[in-house]
């Protein structure tokens, strides 16, 4: 074999861009189409059919009839629907302040410790637990006869017997109180924290910045980006809740943890789908007008 | 030296994992999915009928069978495939006792060939009737009569059909099983420390107060009780989501009821009170807001079985459930416990039925072939021959008719509650005289007449339950200040307000004539068997609410 006579000709470069980028996108549409096809067939096409079954009497069998707005008009004339909306609002907003601010807090002094001591909180933090396994044993700690709440407040509080999830004034508290030991953003603010130059800390404490100077300037700025996808989360799970209070109290006493969602699946199995894919509807109109405000409000460009 | 191995770049590696998962993606797509009914080829002759279960009570035949139950069981399901040629049964995953799946799979045509009525029907007439007219429930008139399912059912059964006939006489489903309505297990030996036998038929909550506090002692509390205490007393002053004392038709104005908790609020209050009282002050109830359960598997029955309670809430089915449970035979369950029925009211009324029949419905989506083959099945292995040769089979093992009963529940919808061909003995001394004497007393108790039963059915379901059941958990369990009154006022208006905006499916000239005839009935029923109750409660109300509207 003699080395160097078999020449290869080079393609022409225009012809070689060329041909890269009709692969790079047919690639791409290879990679996306899948979740596109996921996002309308578990999305966007049950989305558009929920709107067109509130306008109809959504038999279960049988002729669909078309009947414009009469079931958005039952559900404004229905009593529980305005309540639902107040405890779905007031268990979001006291769900937001209680269960956002503090893993904030807590990713930013796990950042002050050791990394081993670091290491062993996350894991103990962040342990995955099944979530229905937990909410069946903060049951069992809420219960007023032989729950260890009652146990504390009673007989190491001195404090009279309470009422816990049967008080209809303090139901929502302590059906979030879990939700502050179990919430998870935490390794997101971590991962955003570890993120970030040591350097720009350095040159603070060159300046004179103190502990929380540094946080505020420069921790808390720069985590601005993941804080805003969290917290936009946040109302748009808060806003959606139904399987922690619906195990805990079905939505009592009285009603006074019964949310949107808890309402709609109680309509369900009412038989009156009509009703349920009308209230749906209202909820995505409103979880809809948080996000936009909240988009047009919150900018997460931590340079801007 | 360079590196011989090449190396797959992330570009590449991405699109053989894309390529992969599209692959297994389109397999996925190509496995027959288990939910689909089966349709015969051709035309004419049996063939191809394919039959899909979710289990219990056709169930599939047992892989490696035990003597007694499953070699029957198997012995009988063979017997059948070996007279309906061409005729398979396939086990698909589902839970038919869930509500919403039910739906979902009934509306989209996956559902098992069958499963129970009172599921879909919220398990009372009205709803169950409802649920028919809406189509969920296929009609078997045809093969029900084809198979003389009539001649197998027990005659009080047969008798009892608004769960699974439509007032028109079409047939929808076929009743399995025979359930009391909710009433209490209790300790034996616990009441015979307070000088009782047993618990009498006649009892009034009131007495259930005073019994339960005698009972109470140390750590062990005289009554076990679910969250929905007062769903069961307050019906007995008539006031309940559809009491006869606070539910009234109206005619012609859309949804054609309302209701009325303030006309009889006293009742209301005196009826809260007596719960409370129990709850709070007496402290002689094991109770909690969120214990909702009251099965034979829940904590309130563990609670009896363990000895901390001397009464919970049950229904007579739970018995051979609940003899396994604490390991012994029906004859030793027995004597540890006996069963009553609820208590009545302070003027005698009792809103329960003496019994209900739990019937089962068959997929409207199976052809006229598949029912027919459906019900030939249901009616062999449940009713009539292959449950003789089941049930032979069991009784075969030992010669004890007393595992026949511990199998399956008792009494039977059949005509074999007593006996069986084949079988030596009586199944009522079998599962315990005592206990059996009970059932029997309770089931032949009149039975009142259930509104259902009278007027067209309602498809447009009208107001939920949902502020009744608020209510309920306030005042059983709050603590808060309330008024009852008040809080009355406000379900009434609340439920008011919504059922204005419903509309009827009803013909109002039907409706009125069912109506007359309820309320005729009901006055009988009421005269002959509560008539304190008659002259001071139903007589007022059906003056001031019924009779301007239809008298």
């Amino acid at each position: 074999m003699s080395v160097g006579t078999d020449v290869i000709e080079p393609k022409p470069a225009a012809q070689t861009v060329e041909g890269g980028r009709t692969r790079k996108r047919w690639l791409n549409w290879l990679f996306v189409i899948p979740a596109i096809l996921f996002q309308f067939f578990w999305g966007w096409y049950p989305m558009v059919i929920a709107i067109f079954l509130s306008l109809t009497n959504a038999p279960i069998r049988g002729a669909i009839t078309f009947r414009g707005i009469e079931n958005y008009v039952r559900l404004a004339s229905d009593p529980l629907v305005p309540m639902a909306f107040r405890v779905t609002l007031i268990y979001g907003i006291l769900s937001i302040i209680l269960t956002f601010i503090i893993p904030i807090i807590t990713a930013i002094l796990l950042m002050e410790m050791p990394p081993k001591t670091m290491r062993v909180m996350m894991i103990l933090w962040f342990l995955p637990l099944s979530g229905i396994a937990s909410t069946l044993f903060w049951q069992y700690l809420y219960n007023e006869k032989f729950g260890i709440f009652q146990y504390i407040a009673t007989a190491v509080l001195g404090l009279p017997p309470q009422t816990f999830l049967s008080s209809e004034r303090f139901v929502l508290f302590w059906l979030i109180v879990p939700g502050i030991i179990m919430y998870g953003p935490g390794l997101y603010y971590i991962a955003g924290l570890q993120g970030i130059p040591k350097s720009y800390y350095e040159a603070a404490e060159v300046e004179g910045a103190g502990f929380w100077r540094k946080i505020w300037t420069i921790s808390l700025p720069r985590l601005r980006p993941i804080i805003s996808m969290t917290l936009l989360f946040s109302i748009i799970g808060s806003l959606q809740e139904f399987t922690f209070p619906d195990l805990m109290t079905r939505g009592g006493p009285n009603g006074a943890s019964r949310t949107v969602v808890m309402y709609m699946f109680t309509l369900l199995n009412n038989g009156r789908i009509g009703d349920s894919t009308a209230l749906a509807v209202m909820l995505f109109a409103l979880i809809m007008v948080f996000v936009l405000v909240f988009r047009l409000a919150f900018k997460s460009d931590p340079d801007v | 030296m360079a590196n011989s191995m090449q190396r797959i770049s992330r570009r590449q590696f991405l699109t053989m994992m894309a390529a992969g998962a599209g692959a297994l993606a389109l397999s996925a797509c190509g496995v027959k999915g288990g939910n689909e009914t089966g349709t015969p080829s051709g035309g004419g002759a049996v063939s191809n009928v394919k039959l899909l279960t979710a289990g219990w009570p056709i169930d599939m035949p047992f892989a490696n069978p035990t003597p007694g139950y499953q070699t029957g069981y198997n012995k009988a399901f063979q017997a059948w495939l070996d007279l309906n040629p061409g005729v398979s049964v396939e086990r698909i995953e589902f839970n038919v006792w869930d509500a919403a799946g039910l739906r979902t799979a009934v509306a989209g045509g996956t559902a098992p060939f069958h499963y129970p009525i009172g599921v879909l029907g919220s398990w009372n007439v009205p709803g169950i009737q409802a649920s028919n007219a809406e189509g969920l429930f296929a009609d078997i008139t045809a093969a029900f009569e084809k198979h003389k399912v009539l001649d197998l059912l027990d005659p009080k059964v047969a008798a009892n059909s608004s769960r699974w006939k439509a007032q028109d006489g079409k047939i929808f489903g076929i009743p399995y099983e025979v359930v009391s309505s909710e009433g209490f297990f209790y300790n034996r030996e616990h009441l015979a420390e307070i000088g009782m036998d047993s618990l009498p038929l006649n009892w009034k909550w009131t007495d259930m107060r005073e019994w339960a506090l005698k009972l109470t002692k140390g750590d062990r509390k005289g009554l076990a009780m679910a969250a929905y205490a007062l769903d069961w007393i307050l019906p007995t002053y008539g006031i309940d989501f559809d009491g006869l004392l606070s539910h009234y038709p109206v005619p012609g104005k859309g949804f054609n009821w309302r209701w009325d908790f303030t006309t009889f609020v006293d009742d209301i209050v005196e009826g809260v009170e007596l719960w409370r009282a129990m709850n709070f002050e007496d402290q002689s109830v094991y109770t909690d807001p969120n214990f909702w359960d009251f099965s034979q598997n829940g904590q309130l029955a563990t609670a009896f079985y363990e000895g901390r309670a001397s009464m919970t809430p049950g229904i007579h089915l739970f018995f051979s459930d609940m003899a396994l449970k604490m390991n012994k035979t029906v004859q030793e369950a027995d004597e540890f416990m006996g069963f009553n029925r609820q208590p009545l009211g302070p003027m005698g009324y009792t809103y329960q039925l003496p019994f209900a029949n739990s019937a089962w419905a068959f997929n409207p989506d199976l052809n006229e072939e598949e029912l027919d083959k459906a019900v030939s099945l249901f009616t062999y292995l449940l009713l009539g021959d292959g449950f003789v040769t089941t049930t032979q089979e069991i009784y075969n093992v030992n010669k004890d008719p007393s595992e026949i009963v511990r199998t399956i529940r008792w009494p039977f919808a059949n005509k074999y509650s007593e006996t069986i061909p084949g079988v030596e003995g009586s199944l009522s001394e079998a599962i315990g005289k005592r206990f059996s004497e009970s059932i029997n007393t309770i089931f032949s108790q009149p039975k009142p007449p259930e509104v259902g039963e009278y007027v067209p059915p309602e498809v447009n379901r009208g107001p939920g339950d949902t502020p009744w059941y608020d209510k309920l958990t306030r005042w059983g369990y709050s603590q808060d200040p309330f008024d009852v009154k008040t809080d009355a006022a406000e379900l009434e208006k609340i439920l008011n307000q919504q059922a204005k905006t419903f509309p009827s499916s009803v013909d109002p000239d039907a409706f009125a004539a069912g109506i007359n005839r309820y309320y005729a009935d009901m006055a009988a029923y009421l005269q002959a068997n509560a008539p304190e109750f008659y002259e001071k409660r139903f007589v007022p109300f059906y003056d001031l609410r019924i009779k301007p509207e239809f008298g």
